[in-house]
């Protein structure tokens, strides 16, 4: 093994020299004028976050994008019955929210649709509510404003889906919902200190 | 008739060159003699004392202050800090300047016109953390300035502080109001929403003006 040792280029020893008291040189005004600093320690700060979103999901995650929902024929061509879907929408911000903006498209176009909710909870099994029943957004219109919402984060609500034809028509329709939630449909601003 | 030219070259004497060079030596030995006999010092009887300034700040926390982390901020929240500075004993400071570094940037410290805006106001006497009261007429030192900005250059709060003179401050952080729309779950491109940044706070001074001073 050999170790090769390079001797410093006379000129780029001079260099380096003129180098390093420039340096020293160009920091000394610094430091003669002298600073001082007090410092916190770094700490997190956070946005909050507003939305929800309809989902065929019970629990978390529920995803993003609109819920598409299809419905059965359990009936015959003849008399087709299309049983109502239960579904979720969830509020899955970190801010409590009063509203949610939402819409609803059925295909075929000839299918009627109605979104509903209920105060008491529904019973899915038996496809009733005890109390407080009440329509979120049905045909003809396509979209709605609505207070029927998962109020605080983190929390959801089941919603009833429904679909008919007029005439009756045998194909399997669906229906495909959104929810849209903006700044002003979540809690206001706040002034807080400590 | 033939004519020889000769060149002579003459060669030192040794000998000469020798009792050249020993007078030289003694010349220079007693010469020397004679300068150190000159040397004369005067010094005072007492030592004289001298001491460099220290210049020195501190921050405090009035309340919370910096040491708790801030979350959940939605647009126009506003969300108040206490801290107290103390210049040292020793020497004056000049142009205090706030800073703000954040170690993990978002659009919270690099956007203007989205992110964070803050406020420094200066209490004559204290502030009430919990109410954000001052005992006298609190006066802006910093107003709304970006997070942004002041992650690349340090904003101006006061010219001069006082050796051991404090500063009773009040940190106003807030998120500029802004509309966003969350559709199916999915906040829009560029969003302010779900964001987190790791803020330090530094304030920085230099030390008073030097002066020439004589008695």
């Amino acid at each position: 093994m050999t170790v090769s040792v390079h001797a410093p280029n006379g000129r780029a020893g001079a260099a380096v020299a003129v180098a390093a008291l420039l340096v020293c040189t160009s920091l000394a005004p610094a430091d003669a004028a002298g600073s001082a600093q007090a410092a916190s320690p770094a700490r997190t700060i956070s946005s909050a976050s507003w939305a929800a979103v309809a989902s065929a999901s019970t629990s978390a995650p529920f995803g993003t994008g609109p819920l598409v929902l299809s419905f059965a024929n359990t009936g015959t061509n003849g008399h087709p019955v299309f049983p109502a879907k239960f579904f979720t929408v969830a509020n899955t911000g970190t801010l409590d929210i009063t509203a949610a903006s939402y819409t609803a498209t059925a295909t075929p176009g000839t299918f009627a649709f109605r979104i509903e909710a209920c105060a008491s909870g529904w019973n899915e099994a038996a496809d009733t509510c005890a109390a407080g029943r009440s329509t979120v957004l049905n045909t003809p219109a396509s979209s709605l404003l609505s207070s029927a919402v998962p109020m605080a984060a983190g929390s959801s609500i089941r919603l009833r889906a429904s679909a008919t034809a007029f005439p009756r028509n045998p194909t399997t329709p669906t229906l495909t919902v959104g929810v849209d939630v903006s700044r002003s449909q979540a809690r206001g601003a706040t002034v807080t200190g400590s | 008739m033939s004519v020889t030219a000769t060149r002579s070259v003459r060669r030192p004497n040794p000998r000469l060159l020798a009792a050249f060079a020993v007078g030289a030596a003694g010349l220079a030995i007693t010469g020397g003699g004679v300068f150190a006999a000159l040397n004369a010092t005067a010094s005072n009887t007492t030592a004289q004392n001298a001491t460099s300034g220290i210049l020195s700040l501190t921050m405090a926390n009035n309340g919370t202050g910096f040491s708790q982390a801030v979350s959940n901020l939605a647009p126009g929240d506003v969300v108040n800090r206490y801290v107290t500075l103390t210049q040292g004993a020793d020497l004056d400071g000049k142009d205090l300047t706030l800073a703000v570094t954040d170690a993990t940037p978002t659009l919270l410290t690099t956007s203007a016109a989205k992110g964070l805006h803050v406020t420094v106001s200066q209490c004559p006497g204290a502030w009430t953390p919990a109410t954000g009261a001052c005992s006298g007429t609190a006066t802006p030192l910093l107003t709304n300035a970006p997070l942004s900005t002041l992650s690349t250059t340090p904003g101006a709060i006061k010219s001069a502080i006082a050796a051991s003179g404090t500063l009773n401050l009040q940190i106003s952080l807030t998120l500029p109001d802004q509309a966003e729309t969350t559709v199916n779950g999915a906040a829009p491109a560029g969003t302010i929403q779900g964001l987190s940044s790791s803020l330090t706070w530094t304030f920085g001074e230099t030390q008073r003006t030097a002066t020439t001073t004589g008695s």
